[in-house]
């Protein structure tokens, strides 16, 4: 079964390191605006 | 005039609840169809199975015996569900008939006193309505609760149609009984709420699962952090995997192995353990 990490309130000076870093531990990664600004980072494992 | 009308009220009422069952006619007598299979409920059919010379002779036999209690359950279960079924759409049909019609003649009444009888005859027969329709939920339950008995007999029939392609060696006439009587169960109420009970308890574990899958935390960027991170990956892309084996060594024996590297860096839920990590390791 896959397993799911979520990071929320991320700055955005820090996202794109976030995202580079789960994509190579070989997560599928996806990207979600927060309405104060901040992101959420939703990493899936197969 | 008035008791005339109320006759033919009655009449209405009467006419309207046997008039749709919502299940057509039998072409043949369910209690002779009934009373021709007796033969294959009586007692002694285990002797006569075990007078049978052959083993052929048995499985026939057996196979005979099978398919005529299948029959008698089934034709036991259609008058079921048939009896049910009617019943909600006689109750629902004729009073919703019955308060269109009053309400009608209510408002063309032209005499004072009728319109008044009429118009509380109306309301009496709305309220007999509203408490049917107290009962929709039942309705609907009742309604789930056949389609899972339907769906449990067919999945217990396939046991015993596959059990009647099998020698008696492998398929008994004792372990045939069992399988009919099980298929007898699980057309009962009390069957199909075990069974939806069951399915419910399995989707419950199945979802609470899924939820002890998802982790979520807060991000957290910190020097413990951050000091890992340049020891995972020392230029800040390509990963050292020595380094990586380090960590993850490190995180399996504080029992985080079910945890990302990238988890375990930003998530605030682990600020102290990173200290830990960095003083463990150790990263410099």
């Amino acid at each position: 079964m896959a397993r799911t990490e979520e990071l929320t309130d991320i700055p955005t000076s820090d996202v794109d390191q976030v995202i580079e870093d789960y994509e190579s531990e070989g997560a599928q990664v996806e990207k979600i605006q927060q309405p104060n600004g901040k992101w959420t980072i939703k990493a899936t494992f197969p | 005039m008035f008791t005339k009308f109320v006759i033919i009220l009655f009449a209405f009422i009467i006419v309207g609840c046997s008039s749709i069952s919502g299940t057509p006619e039998r072409s043949v007598d369910i209690e002779s169809e009934l009373e021709t299979l007796q033969a294959y409920f009586a007692p002694n059919v285990i002797t006569t199975y075990n007078a049978k010379s052959s083993n052929a002779e048995k499985r026939s036999y057996r196979n005979e015996v099978l398919s005529a209690r299948v029959r008698a359950i089934d034709l036991n279960f259609n008058e079921f569900v048939k009896d049910i079924s009617s019943e909600n759409k006689k109750l629902n049909i004729g009073a919703d008939s019955t308060v269109l019609l009053l309400g009608a003649l209510g408002a063309v009444s032209t005499v004072s006193s009728s319109q008044a009888i009429i118009s509380a005859t109306s309301a009496t027969v709305t309220g007999v309505k509203s408490s049917i329709d107290k009962n929709a939920y039942y309705d609907s339950t009742l309604t789930a609760i056949v389609s899972q008995m339907q769906a449990n007999r067919q999945k217990q029939l396939v046991a015993i149609y596959t059990g009647m392609e099998l020698d008696i060696a492998s398929y008994s006439l004792m372990r045939a009984l069992i399988d009919v009587e099980n298929y007898f169960q699980v057309g009962t109420v009390i069957g199909a709420v075990n069974e939806i009970n069951k399915q419910a308890g399995e989707l419950k574990a199945e979802a609470d699962e899924e939820i002890s899958m998802i982790l979520k935390s807060s991000y957290k960027k910190d020097k413990a952090g951050d000091l890992i991170r340049s020891y995972w990956k020392p230029d800040g892309k390509v990963i050292n995997t020595a380094n990586q084996d380090a960590i993850k060594s490190w995180m399996k024996t504080n029992n985080l192995d079910n945890v990302s590297i990238t988890f375990f860096l930003r998530s605030e839920l682990f600020s102290d353990a990173r200290e830990k990590a960095v003083a463990d390791i150790p990263i410099q």
